[in-house]
């Protein structure tokens, strides 16, 4: 009989705060996809990153054997290369000027790389060298591997952050900390792999 | 008159180069395997020659049907943008070439941009490593491709790419494919029958009438009879009875008599269509899988 008690006003109340319940976990369900799909794309970033300064140590060493006196530019390369590794970031501690230093490392270790890949042009013996030739096809599709992931990351992130700006789900989103994610920026200079020509 | 006829002549000369010269973008390119599922080498611009073209679409099919790998031979003359690399990637996007596995397989030759570009999906990375891609244009492809030889270029790289994944053990023609795709569709008609069940159970319920006297929904038919009339027709009597306070009522209705045999004969519903139509040869669209790239391979220019 206590159930009868209820009133009108008490059980529409009860019903909105069920509904806007289930809207905030099913929200909060949304973004936690679309974070993780932002984690998995940044270390696969990171993961390309890798991948080209571990093929460094090969290509330096194979070129120093045809080419000894460049040692100058094979320096930059091993100089760009450490500091590009030494500088990492979990994506949690992500900001724009994190990810612009993390940028501007990689982009001179880009910019040494098509530096030392010019220079091989003025060796013949050093490109018709079988080996050198495979190491610069991974080297270009390392460097392809990271133009393709940055784009994927771009687009994760970006529908992550969509997703927590858009109201009402910003709301659920300050509730639980999501918070917005920097995308890479189009920058004409990291984003320049080393150009090959070939005869 | 004769100058604009001359013109006229010359434009008509003109016009099939002008056609032949067509840059091709990822959405222009026409691809031949979703009209006909055997067929991979997409050669609008008629640079191999038909066998050769016969030849690699058999090689591929039987890699497909052994391997799972799936492929796309692209000869054009010219590429929109002279990028053989990103038509590439955005034809792997478009179309999803590649199945569950990710192992699509991406060979692009535009002969008048003198450029070549072979893809290896995500998952074909560890079978066709770009060095390996290197080494089998720079031995294989290559020389053909510098004589001006497409024939013997894409016919040796396929032969030898075949032959790459060929001797990987651990790819495998995913029998397990189909069950997957099954799925959604089976939880969907699951999904139907319950809502159909449920309805039904509701219609079947809600059809109890109210009683008249207690206004329950007891009301239900207990008895019908039906007494045949001297022109033919019938008399129905319907006796409803409330399960619940015992009221009961007699309806009476009229149907008129039964028609003719053969009046009845023109309902049976018309056998649908015959078996398909034409075609036998067994042409039927291919598809793809859904497979992504992430940027391996390798490529260059001669």
């Amino acid at each position: 009989m206590a159930t009868k008690k209820i009133g009108k006003g008490t059980l529409a109340i009860v019903v909105a705060i069920i509904i806007l319940a289930i809207y905030a976990i099913s929200s909060y369900n949304s973004m936690v996809t679309q974070d993780e799909a932002v984690r998995t794309a940044w270390s696969d970033v990171q993961t390309q990153y890798q991948r080209r300064s571990d093929l460094i140590p090969n290509l330096v060493s194979t070129v120093r054997g045809y080419a000894s006196h460049e040692s100058t530019t094979l320096e930059q390369v091993v100089a760009a290369r450490s500091r590009a590794t030494q500088l990492t970031a979990d994506v949690d501690q992500l900001t724009p000027e994190k990810l612009q230093q993390l940028e501007a490392a990689q982009g001179e270790l880009s910019a040494a790389l098509g530096r030392l890949l010019a220079i091989t042009e003025n060796y013949p013996d050093l490109k018709a060298n079988q080996n050198f030739s495979e190491l610069q096809a991974q080297l270009e599709g390392t460097e392809n591997r990271i133009a393709e992931s940055r784009r994927l990351y771009n687009e994760t992130v970006r529908a992550y952050n969509t997703g927590i700006r858009r109201f009402p789900r910003n709301l659920v989103a300050g509730l639980f900390g999501f918070d917005v994610r920097p995308p890479f920026q189009a920058d004409a200079a990291a984003q320049q792999a080393p150009t090959v020509s070939f005869d | 008159m004769r100058k604009s006829l001359l013109l006229i002549a010359i434009a008509l000369w003109l016009l099939p180069h002008v056609a032949s010269a067509r840059a091709w973008t990822p959405e222009t390119l026409p691809m031949v395997h979703l009209q006909d599922a055997r067929r991979y080498v997409c050669n609008p611009d008629g640079v191999l020659s038909p066998s050769v073209v016969d030849s690699i679409d058999a090689r591929l099919q039987a890699l497909e049907g052994d391997k799972g790998i799936e492929t796309v031979v692209v000869v054009v003359h010219h590429l929109q943008g002279d990028d053989p690399y990103e038509f590439g990637m955005a034809l792997g996007r478009k179309y999803g070439i590649g199945n569950k596995q990710h192992t699509g397989l991406i060979i692009i030759l535009a002969t008048r941009d003198r450029s070549y570009q072979i893809l290896t999906g995500r998952g074909l990375e560890g079978t066709l490593p770009d060095a390996i891609c290197r080494r089998v244009q720079n031995k294989v492809m290559l020389p053909a491709l510098k004589r001006g030889d497409w024939d013997t270029a894409l016919q040796a790289t396929v032969e030898s790419l075949d032959r790459y994944i060929r001797g990987d053990a651990t790819l495998t023609a995913q029998p397990s494919d189909d069950d997957e795709a099954l799925w959604p569709i089976v939880v969907v008609m699951v999904i139907i029958i319950g809502i159909t069940l449920v309805v039904t159970w509701t219609v079947a319920h809600r059809s109890h009438r109210r009683c008249p006297r207690c206004g329950r929904r007891k009301w239900t038919v207990a008895r019908r009879r039906r007494t045949k009339q001297p022109d033919g027709s019938f008399r129905i009597y319907t006796t409803w009875r409330c399960t619940r306070c015992g009221m009961e009522e007699v309806d009476e209705t009229h149907e008129p008599p039964p028609t003719t045999g053969a009046a009845r004969g023109a309902s049976v519903p018309p056998i649908i269509g015959s078996m398909g139509h034409g075609g036998s040869a067994g042409t039927w669209g291919g598809s793809f899988g859904g497979g992504s790239f992430g940027g391996g391979g390798s490529g260059g220019r001669f």
